[in-house]
């Protein structure tokens, strides 16, 4: 046996090792003998923890002395749907009180749908002196006080990410608590806010800060107050306005034209509220530099869409409203070929017939169109297998393909069948897919066909689908790489489960609602599977009350080292051993 | 394989039970201890099966009967894939694609799929009604975010430069607002500014404009309590919702997309012509803006002088 081990200086393969980034590199290099462990273990600077219930503060810790930046996820994808009642957990307290006096050096922190107080905001303001970014996406529970608290105390806060969060907006006053020496501020994004700022304080925070590169404005900044900010800014990358529209007066459009155009370094925009269309020119100088364009709150109808992204041609990402049509997206596929990214959000989602002429044409145009395509969420009225079959042909280059036909158990519009041979056609040509929501009429046969072709299918999305458990079966078989299940409304069962119980242990979380599992199978699952918290979520009272044959209203089932939580509401009930034994 | 999806074959079964089974088979023998199988549909009593597993404290005896439930389940798990395969009902949802399957536990919740099969066949039966008709609520469908979901509010103000699907439709719903008196509800979406969730009132539900607008006020009380003081939803009283019906102008969007001031034509005539119901706040009507370009001049607009 070699003593490599003992005579290869710590600090030399300290340094060997932080030029691997990556969690799957290091999780590798840490298992290859006790010593890589210790060391690695001491230098891992980045954590990710995809589900906050996975893995205790206390495991994290004992493991990892030293972090600096941490990502921590909470509730299910569902959830941005409101299918996950109100108070189920996700809440990241007790993270910060355990992370506030094991690493006082922390730098970053990120949360994903969890649920936020402002005391823990208070908590991260006074415990983390060098403390650099913050990322809010999808969270709640916190207040503009909470935002305050950051403000005032972090001195060297560089980015402030609110991304879609729900925020309690008592006032905008929170910021002007900002200090006048503070100048670090590099990104800020706070479009989900809705009261009124003191436009002078952000008028002196923004040109104070001469890093400032991302600034991403909310609904309540009006277009003539946009000009003074970006001569304050001319070196912004990323821009998000506010509401695009003033009062109809000469100088606005001149004004912001110029303001603009000074932008030298601008590649996205967003932003875009209640548009007055005589305002768009005003970015047209602008738009060759673009790479990416979100205008999915823009109601602007397809003839200036079309206007706006013909000037585009470095465009990879758009995001926008079914109102681009058809020719719009024809329009697209002409001017764009750089596109990587289109995501087309419904206007009216919750009307049957369609108020636009957006069909599966425009996915066809820009499957064709746009070699580089990669990422496509797309909202419709109607769908064909030969349409499904032709953008496979198209494009198999994609890695998230997410369809969305508005109407549950559509069929092919043409035939009049099931959308089983489009979606495998997808499954089939595109070999590097990872993400896939499917939608439509669908039989167990798209099931067959994603599990026999899904090799590489990571995060699987089913709505409405499905005949019986065979389907459930085929994907739990046959997705190799399948991480994140969600299934809601789909008659799968207790067989499927059961068959593949072992199945759920390789994968990160399987959510199933409106589905057949009975509460037997909960238990059951619970029982045999101490590595899963198999939660049961019913807010009709403790499934005990009923017969055990019938389903759950909800269930929840995710890895975890850390066992059964204790932060439940009185809706969710975690099976285990003593589940059987337990007074409900 | 790769013929799989060809149109021109008749996706009828050439399927491969074999190849499930192989699969499934490999699973059996690669991990033992922790499969868990319970025989196919039919063949086994499950409800039987599950209290025998249920309070088993020993590990000897729960593996044991594991061992046993995978020798009887292996023979037979080949025989349900094969059997499930076949008996695919391969027809049935091709008459009726928007009623779920009877027969199926799509919904586990007896009432949301009643409530579905209810607006589905409504749909179905009523086709020409069913321009502007929104469905029946399904929770979380379509999955969008809800900060994406209020744009419906303004789409239906704005007209299109040019000529467009938009435009025909709103002329078919001139038509249809004749249907709109044979049903017992008509439910219409209002928004109150400020607040960023909508409500929905059957207006069929009342019969003069004094209950809808108490209704209404009934409706928004709550919202607003909780966006302006957490205390004072405990403290609401009668003297808080005249000061909410006095400071706010009631507006509606009829069927030709009009904003309209309620309260002018017979209360019949509102019911079968309002598409839309929107709150302002009454200082607000002065500082009114259209978003859109369109010339024409709403009611509001010559009452009240626009700008500051």
């Amino acid at each position: 046996m070699l003593k490599m081990a003992s005579s290869f200086p710590e600090e030399v393969l300290e340094h060997v090792f932080s030029f691997l980034q990556s969690d799957g590199d290091r999780n590798s290099i840490s298992m290859v003998c006790k010593s890589w462990y210790e060391i690695e273990r001491w230098c891992r600077r980045r954590i990710f923890v995809g589900n906050c219930y996975a893995v205790s503060p206390r495991i994290l810790i004992r493991r990892f002395p030293d972090v600096r930046s941490i990502t921590l996820k909470g509730k299910p994808h569902f959830a941005d749907f409101n299918l996950v009642p109100e108070g189920w957990g996700g809440y990241v307290y007790p993270w910060i009180v355990a992370l506030a006096s094991a690493y006082p050096w922390l730098e970053e922190i990120r949360l994903k749908r969890m649920v936020v107080t402002d005391e823990s905001l208070e908590l991260i303001a006074k415990s983390f002196k060098n403390f650099k970014l913050l990322v809010l996406s999808s969270c709640e529970g916190f207040s503009t006080d909470g935002l305050a608290s950051i403000a005032a105390n972090c001195r060297n806060l560089q980015e402030l990410d609110l991304h879609e969060s729900d925020v309690e907006d008592l006032s905008g006053r929170w910021l002007s608590h900002f200090p006048d020496t503070y100048t670090s501020l590099v990104s800020l994004n706070i479009a989900c806010l809705g009261s009124e700022v003191s436009f002078s304080a952000l008028e002196r925070l923004v040109g104070r800060c001469p890093n400032l590169r991302s600034l991403r404005l909310h609904r309540a900044v009006p277009l003539d107050r946009l000009s003074n900010l970006l001569h304050r800014a001319p070196q912004l990358v990323e821009l998000g306005t506010g509401a695009y529209s003033a009062e109809l007066r000469p100088d606005v459009l001149s004004n912001l034209s110029s303001a603009l155009s000074a932008c030298r370094e601008l590649k996205s925009l967003s932003g875009f509220w209640d548009v007055v269309p005589t305002y768009l020119p005003a970015v047209y100088s602008i738009c060759p530099g673009l790479t990416s364009l979100n205008l999915s709150y823009a109601i602007i109808q397809s003839p200036d869409l079309i206007k706006l992204v013909s000037q585009c041609p470095n465009l990879q990402r758009l995001w926008v409203l079914d109102y681009i049509e058809d020719v719009g997206l024809d329009a697209l596929a002409v001017s764009c070929k750089d596109l990587r990214e289109l995501r087309v959000f419904p206007s009216d989602p919750f009307v049957l017939e369609a108020n636009v002429s957006l069909t599966e044409q425009g996915l066809i145009s820009v499957s064709e169109g746009c070699p580089k395509l990669q990422s496509v969420l797309y909202f419709c009225r109607q769908m064909s297998n030969e349409a499904l079959i032709t953008i496979a042909r198209n494009q198999p280059n994609f890695t998230c393909f997410r369809l969305c036909i508005i109407e549950p158990r559509t069929p092919d519009y043409l035939t009049l069948e099931p959308l089983d041979v489009g979606f495998g056609a997808i499954v089939e040509h595109c070999k590097d897919l990872t993400r896939l929501s499917v939608s439509g009429l669908l039989t167990d046969r798209a099931f067959e066909y994603i599990g026999t072709y899904g090799k590489k299918l990571e995060m699987l999305s089913l709505a409405f689908a499905g005949d019986s458990d065979l389907g459930l079966h085929h994907v739990l078989s046959g997705c190799d790489n399948l991480r994140k299940l969600e299934i809601r409304d789909c008659p799968f069962g207790d067989k499927a489960l059961l068959a593949n119980a072992a199945k759920l242990e390789t994968m990160r979380s399987l959510w199933m609602s409106s589905c057949s599992v009975s509460y037997g199978a909960c238990k059951l699952l619970g029982q045999k599977l101490p590595r899963l918290n198999v939660e049961v979520i019913d807010e009709r009272g403790h499934p005990a009350s009923r017969p055990e044959s019938l389903p759950v209203e909800k269930l929840y089932i995710y890895r975890s080292v850390a066992g059964p939580r204790f932060d439940m509401p009185n809706f969710v009930w975690t099976m285990d051993e003593n589940s059987a034994l337990r007074l409900t | 394989m790769g013929q799989l999806y060809n149109l021109d074959a008749h996706p009828v079964l050439e399927e491969v039970p074999v190849r499930t089974n192989k699969r499934s088979c490999v699973v059996a023998s690669e991990d033992k201890k922790l499969e868990l199988r319970l025989g196919p549909p039919g063949d086994q009593d499950q409800s039987a099966l599950l209290p025998q597993l249920g309070f088993i404290s020993s590990d000897h005896e729960s593996k044991r009967v594991c061992h046993q439930l995978q020798v009887k389940a292996k023979n037979e798990e080949t025989k349900w894939l094969a059997n499930t395969a076949q008996h695919q009902p391969k027809s049935s949802y091709f008459q009726c694609p928007m009623i779920p399957h009877p027969d199926k536990k799509a919904c586990s919740d007896p009432a949301s799929v009643s409530k579905f099969t209810n607006s589905a066949a409504a749909i179905s039966s009523d086709q020409k009604s069913k321009s502007r008709i929104a469905q029946a609520p399904v929770v979380g469908w379509p999955p969008i975010r809800s900060c994406r979901k209020n744009l419906a509010n303004k789409s239906s103000l704005v007209k299109p430069a040019s000529e467009s699907p938009l435009e025909t439709l709103q002329e078919k719903s001139k038509g249809k607002s004749a249907d709109s008196n044979t049903k017992d509800h008509m439910f219409v979406k209002i928004n109150m500014e400020g607040v960023p969730i909508g409500r929905k009132v059957n207006l069929k539900a009342y019969d003069s404009y004094e209950k809808l607008s108490s209704a209404i006020d009934q409706l928004f009380q709550g919202l607003l309590a909780a966006q302006r003081d957490y205390s004072a939803v405990e403290k609401e009283n009668k003297e808080e919702t005249k000061a909410i019906s006095d400071s706010y102008t009631l507006l509606y969007e009829d069927n030709e997309g009009d904003r309209m001031l309620v309260g002018d034509v017979p209360w019949n005539m509102f019911v079968s012509t309002a598409k839309r119901l929107r709150v302002l706040k009454s200082s607000e009507l002065s500082t009114l803006r259209l978003s859109s370009s369109r010339p024409e001049k709403t009611p509001l607009d010559s009452a009240m002088e626009i700008g500051s």
